[in-house]
This record gives C-alpha cells, structure tokens and sequence, in this order.
C-alpha cells in the first residue's frame, strides 16, 4: 500500500535568511521548490516561501501529523485563493543583458530554440524540460523572458504561466505552441501573456515575438 | 356609486378585491337597492361575481389573434421573399450555366456577364433590405448622430441620381431654397439612403419627363424638406395609404414593370421617423409624384445658415470623376477567407494591382503561413470554421505580426466592428466588397510600385529552333507600335469595332510570339468593348503600350 502524503503549512518563523532551510519546502501543487540546506537571504524568495510553502510529510506515523496539514490534492486547490506575494518590480532590460528560460519536454525544439536564442546573444539561457523545473528555475533566477511549451507532462504552459504571472506580472511570457488551434489564447489573455510562437520556429517569428519584448 | 344607486336603484361595476391568498383580483359587484313599496329604501342586495378568468380569456383571445395575424404576416412575407429571391436566383444559375458551353460567342458570354451582375446587386439590395426592415422592426436599428455636411450628404445620392437618369434620358434638376444650413446633426448613412431611395423611385417610375430634387429648411421647428418631385404615372389617392405597407407597390403589375423589392418606402418612412420627421406624398394619377422627406437638424444657429449657395451648387454640379482602376502596389498579401469563390474574386482584385497574393482556408492556416513570411497586409474575414477571424488576429497579434489587418465581414453592426478593432484589426471593410474603397483600403496600406518587372518575362525560348517563327516575331513586334497608334486613334473617335478588331488580333498572337500578357490585356480589351464598358479601355492601351516598351 502506498504511503499517504500530506502537506502542512510551512511554518514562517523557521524560515530565517542566511540560514540553511529547516525542511524540503513545496508549493502547494507540489512543486518542489527549496530542499533543506539550502540557504536563501533574498527578501522576496524568502517571503514567497514563508506564505506559499508547504511542507510534505508522510503519514504513516498518525502521530506527529499537524492539525492544519491536508492531501496534496487539497493543497493544490489552495494555490488559486492563497495570498499573493510579488517578487519586486523590474523594469524589461535589453536583450543582451538578460536572462532567459526555455521550457520544452521535447528535447529537440527546445535545443532549436535555445540555439536561436543563442544567435540573439542574450546573457543567459537556463533550459528546462517540464513545468515543475521551469517553475522552479524561474523562481531561483528570476529571468526576464520565459519561453513555455503548452502542451508538457504534469505542469503545463498554461499552469506555470499563470504562476509566473502572479509572482511577477511584468515578467515577459511567451508561449509556444505546435499548433495555431490548440492554443486557448482567450484563457492565456486572462491569465496575461505576453507573446505566441506558433512552430515551426523560425528566425522571422522568434524575431517578431522579440520585438514584442523590446521594439527596436 | 351611492349617486347611482340613490337615483336608478342599481349599481353595476368591476371593483379590485383580495383573496385570502393576498392575491388581487377584478370583481363583477351588482347591487340591488331593495325598497319598500313607500319607495324607501331597506336594504340592499350585492352578488360578486370573479371576473379575473373572464377578463384573462379575452386577453387571451386578444392575443390569440395578434399571433395569429403575425403569423399571416410571415407567411405572406416569405412567401413574397422566396419569390423575389427565386427570380434573380434563377437568372444568375442559367446565365452561368451557359457561359460553360464552349460553343458561345463572346458577345453571348459579355451578355450573360452582364446579367449575371445586374441579377447579383439586385438580390444585394434586396438582403440589405430585408435586414434593415427587420432590424427596424425588431427596433434594432442604431443611429449614429454626426455633424453631417449637407452638400457632402447630398451629393452623392445627387450623382447617382444623376447617372441614372442620363440612362433613362431624364431631365434632372437640383434645387437648393436660402437659406439652408452648411451642417446638420443627423445619422448620414440613414438620411442618404433615404434620400437615395426617394431618389432611384422616382426615377424608376418615370418614363417621360423629369426629376426634381428640391431642398429647403424650415427654421422654426428645425427641419430639413426634401422633396423629390417626379413626372411619372403617378398613384391614386386611395392607394397612398398602403404605399407604405411592406412589398405594396401601387399595384402588383408595376413590380413586374419596374421591378424592385417592395420595402424601400416603408424601409425610407420607418427611418424617417426615427430621425425625427416624416415622409408626406402628393401625388396626381398621369402628372406625377412629389415625395417630401423631412429630418430634424438638431439646433442650428442662424449665423450658420447660409443664403450664398456656391458651395451647394459647386457640390451638385461637379461631378467627381469615379475611378475603379486597379491601383498599381507593391506587397505581399496573406487572404483569409474559406469561400472559394470570394477568394477567387479577392484575389483577382488584388493580383490586378499587382500584388503577390497567398490564401488562406481559414484562421489557422493564416496564423500558421504568417509564421514562415513576411506579409505586409492580411485581409482577414471574420467567420471562418476551425479559427475564426477575431481569434487568429488576436493570436497573430501575440505573434509579433505588426503589419496592417483588415476584417472583412457581411455584419456591420457596430458591435462586430469594435470587435474586430479591439482584437487589434487596423480597420473593417464590409462584403460584399465595394471596389472603390476596397483599392483605397490598399493604396492606404501599401505602398506604390512597378508591377510589371515580376509579372512579364517574354519566354522566347523554343522560338530560336525555328527561323520562320523568329521571322514572324520580329514582324509582330516591329508593327506593334503602329497598332498601338491605330487603337489609340479608334479610342478617340469612339471607333469601337476598329478597336475590337485590333485587340482581337493582338489577342490571337501574342501568346505565339511570348507575350501572354499581351494576349491578356487584349482579350480583356475585347471583352470591355464588347460589354460597351469602356471605362478601363484607355488604360489597357497604356498598359499594352508599358508592356511593348519593355
């Protein structure tokens, strides 16, 4: 029989900055977002894990559970009423000064992307190949531009827009999609995308969707 | 009550009375005054009686017939509909059924092109019709106030009016009455259709004589007349009533006489009055008709009237000139649109102005193929299965897609069009196109450019095997310009079967001697004399004249 998880409220106070993580914290749709060890000291990643992180705990041993913790599947519905924090505003910089995160389980594409992006001599191209890691990625480094497969396993691009979106609105949001159809562009408006790349990738349209970003 | 009773010994009346349940309900009360034989009264004797199912079932009975007068209404008006749309309908079927047999001459094919036309704006017409009677009888219509020029307002249905009874060899007459007002506040669109449609029935239904457009303004209370006075058949005084009535011509010979659809008077009286006149007939059998529309202004400072009417003159008198020449543009154009023949016939407009066209089936393939090229223009209908309109612009919008988009749709409410802008359209063109603004939406959009440098390569290639050939091709081109010169010349004195003749031969050879263009431009030449169409024809010549210098 498979263990029951279930997920508590991280506890704000024994998150300090400068000092190791007290336990693996994870967002409450189970991204894992920090492991223990790990040591933070950026206010805004530090305030976002003091009100969104969850800690999972295995209840086999009924003893020690919290009286607040609930299942993961629980958990995952407090993500759209639970409290919004921001990462500080940063106004868009230059293409060559920023960073940007490419997100596509298809190994292939994502590499095509990344080397095109690479001819655009940005500063740094973190690549990932799902959801959870893009949502991850993002919340370590905080790039300027993400790049979202729609249709990946688990977490897909519309879900990690959406995050995204709400830690940081005025981060630049693209989605890219194989197919003009599948894409629910009126959902991804509401949750306020900021460009589509329709595939195949091309210089042309990657070079539209840049300009999007910073006309030239 | 008590009057009543007192002095007749009875009362009969409905009165409101409450159930116990709270509800209210109409009583039938009677009462008796009952009286001793001394005249006295003694007492009195009342029976109610429930009225309320009484009074439900003649509002039921009343509405019974309303619905059922409706229904005779609709039967009647589709019945009517199904006609008028039958008829053109069959003689667009035929005529293009004919054109595929091979065996027909030229001047049988430019016939049934030209009633193929006729019969295809008459039913537009009639669909304009109908959909405004309609949205005027469900109160749907949106007027649009502006600040209208009234010459501006006026001439256009001037002009037209003006053709048309150049055709009919009318006598056509503009009056302008001092002092009238430079500006007035009105929906333009409506207030021209009416005029225009006073306008084409007077003209309809008169065979001898003349029209007269007499305009004028009555201060006092703010209104514009119009009077369109004609001198044609003329309608009997008990007729005049039913004029108004939708599809009620004077008499049901005339719609066959003079054709049309029936609505244009209740369409014109129906808006009037929502612009805040009315229309008034006076009408004499055998002498003619004056129709008089009258349109609120909106208030109008008597420092704006003006009593000098150079401007309404100069407005009346010039006539533009109209062109529908294709323009000559440079671009490539991405054509969405899943009807095949609207893309076959867009995209002849635009190859005519010399424009690279790409199709598109429908929003997906649009989005898809702007992906892979640069477009410099998309013309986007707006209902499209799979991806419509309004979706694949907003998603070519996220795509970075910066260059102009224009919505084309059959739906001109003002709804659809704030739509289509809001989703990041850059302007809206109704369908069915309109070749005037359809050039100018281009010449707007794209810039000016050569058109022949991609679109003629003279292909001489099998011609170099055979002497005799090459002979023959240097005598074509050496008489071209002679021709040219000779086409030019019939053009001016109006020669027009020297001018078919010409292009009939041109047309024959030139594809041989590897100037298929030529062969085009002649053919259509042919084509245009034969139809009495000469509008393009001169510039055909020019174009063959480019062509040959090249």
């Amino acid at each position: 029989m498979a263990a029951m998880t279930l997920m508590a409220p991280a506890i704000a106070l024994d998150i300090i900055a400068g000092e190791p993580m007290p336990y693996n914290l994870y967002l409450a749709n189970g991204v894992p977002l920090v492991s223990k060890g790990q040591i933070f000291d950026d206010d805004d990643q530090l305030e976002i894990l003091r009100r969104q992180g969850w800690r999972m705990l295995n209840a086999d041993n009924t003893t020690n559970v919290p009286p607040n913790a609930v299942t993961p599947e629980d958990a995952a519905l407090f993500m759209d009423q639970q409290q919004r924090v921001r990462f500080q505003f940063r106004p868009r910089i230059p293409l060559k000064e920023a960073i940007a995160l490419v997100a596509d389980d298809m190994s292939l594409s994502l590499k095509l992307l990344v080397r095109l992006l690479r001819e655009k001599q940005l500063s740094k191209i973190i690549e990932a190949d799902n959801g959870r890691q893009a949502l991850v990625q993002f919340f370590r480094q905080r790039p300027y531009l993400v790049f979202l497969d729609i249709e990946m396993p688990g977490l897909d691009g519309m879900d990690v827009l959406k995050q995204i979106k709400s830690w940081s609105p005025e981060t630049f949001v693209c989605l890219v999609s194989g197919n003009a159809t599948m894409v629910n562009v009126k959902t991804a408006k509401t949750y306020g995308v900021d460009a589509f790349l329709v595939k195949p990738i091309s210089g042309l349209n990657l070079q539209r969707v840049l300009s999007i970003y910073m006309p030239e | 009550m008590w009057d009543t009773l007192a002095k007749t010994g009875c009362w009969r009346g409905e009165v409101w009375n409450r159930r116990k349940t709270g509800e209210e309900y109409l009583e039938l009360l009677s009462i008796q005054a009952i009286r001793n034989n001394d005249g006295e009264t003694v007492g009195y004797l009342g029976v109610f009686g429930d009225l309320s199912s009484a009074k439900r079932e003649e509002e039921l009975e009343l509405a019974r017939q309303a619905a059922e007068d409706a229904m005779r209404m609709k039967t009647q008006f589709l019945a009517n509909m199904s006609h008028e749309i039958r008829t053109p309908l069959t003689a667009i079927i035929g005529f293009a059924e004919t054109m595929t047999d091979s065996r027909q001459t030229l001047a049988e094919r430019a016939h049934a092109v030209d009633t193929i036309i006729r019969n295809g704006r008459h039913l537009q017409s009639l669909l304009n019709d109908v959909l405004d009677f309609s949205k005027i009888r469900a109160k749907r219509i949106e007027l649009e106030y502006l600040r209208t020029s009234l010459p501006e307002l006026l001439a256009a249905a001037v002009d037209s009016a003006r053709a048309q009874t150049e055709e009919k060899q009318l006598e056509f007459g503009v009056h302008f009455m001092p002092p009238l007002p430079l500006h007035i506040r009105t929906d333009p669109t409506r207030a021209r259709q009416i005029i225009f449609n006073l306008l084409s029935n007077a003209i309809k239904f008169t065979d001898i004589g003349a029209v007269r457009l007499i305009v004028s303004f009555i201060p006092e209370q703010e209104l514009l007349a119009i009077s369109v006075q004609d001198t044609g058949c003329g309608i009997e005084d008990e007729r005049i009533e039913a004029l108004f009535e939708p599809f009620a011509q004077a008499d049901r010979s005339t719609t066959r006489r003079f054709g049309g659809t029936g609505l244009g008077l209740s369409i014109s009286k129906e808006l009037a009055e929502q612009l805040g006149g009315e229309i008034q007939v006076s009408s004499a059998v055998g002498m003619g008709s004056v129709f008089t529309v009258t349109l609120a202004t909106g208030p109008i400072d008597t420092a704006d009237l003006v009593w000098d009417l150079h401007e309404f003159n100069q407005s009346s008198g010039v006539r533009p000139v109209r062109t529908v020449r294709a323009p000559t543009l440079f671009g490539n154009v991405l054509l969405a649109d899943d009807n095949r023949a609207n893309q076959d016939l867009i995209a002849l407009y635009l190859r005519r102005c010399g424009l690279q066209v790409e199709i598109a089936k429908n929003g997906q393939e649009a989005v898809e193929k702007a992906q892979q090229a640069d477009f410099d223009l998309v013309l986007m209908d707006m209902r499209m299965p799979i991806m419509g309109g309004l979706d694949a612009t907003e998603l070519l919008r996220l795509t970075g897609f910066d260059k102009p988009i224009v919505a084309l749709s059959a739906n001109v409410e003002r709804s659809d069009i704030e739509a289509a802008l809001a989703v990041g359209c850059d302007t809206y063109l109704p369908k069915p196109i309109h070749l005037d603004a359809f050039y100018q939406m281009l010449m707007h959009y794209l810039p000016q450019g050569e058109h022949a440098h991609h679109a003629v390569k003279i292909n001489s290639l099998q011609l170099e095997n055979d002497p005799e050939l090459a002979q023959l091709q240097r005598q074509f081109h050496a008489e071209l310009p002679q021709r040219l010169a000779r086409m030019r010349a019939a053009y001016i004195a109006a020669d027009w079967d020297e001018l078919r003749s010409q292009a009939h031969q041109i047309k024959g050879v030139g594809t041989n001697f590897g100037m298929p263009e030529l062969t085009r431009l002649a053919g259509a030449m042919e084509f245009q004399v034969l139809r009495g169409d000469i509008s393009e024809v001169a510039d055909l010549i020019e174009d063959m004249a480019h062509l040959w210098q090249q």
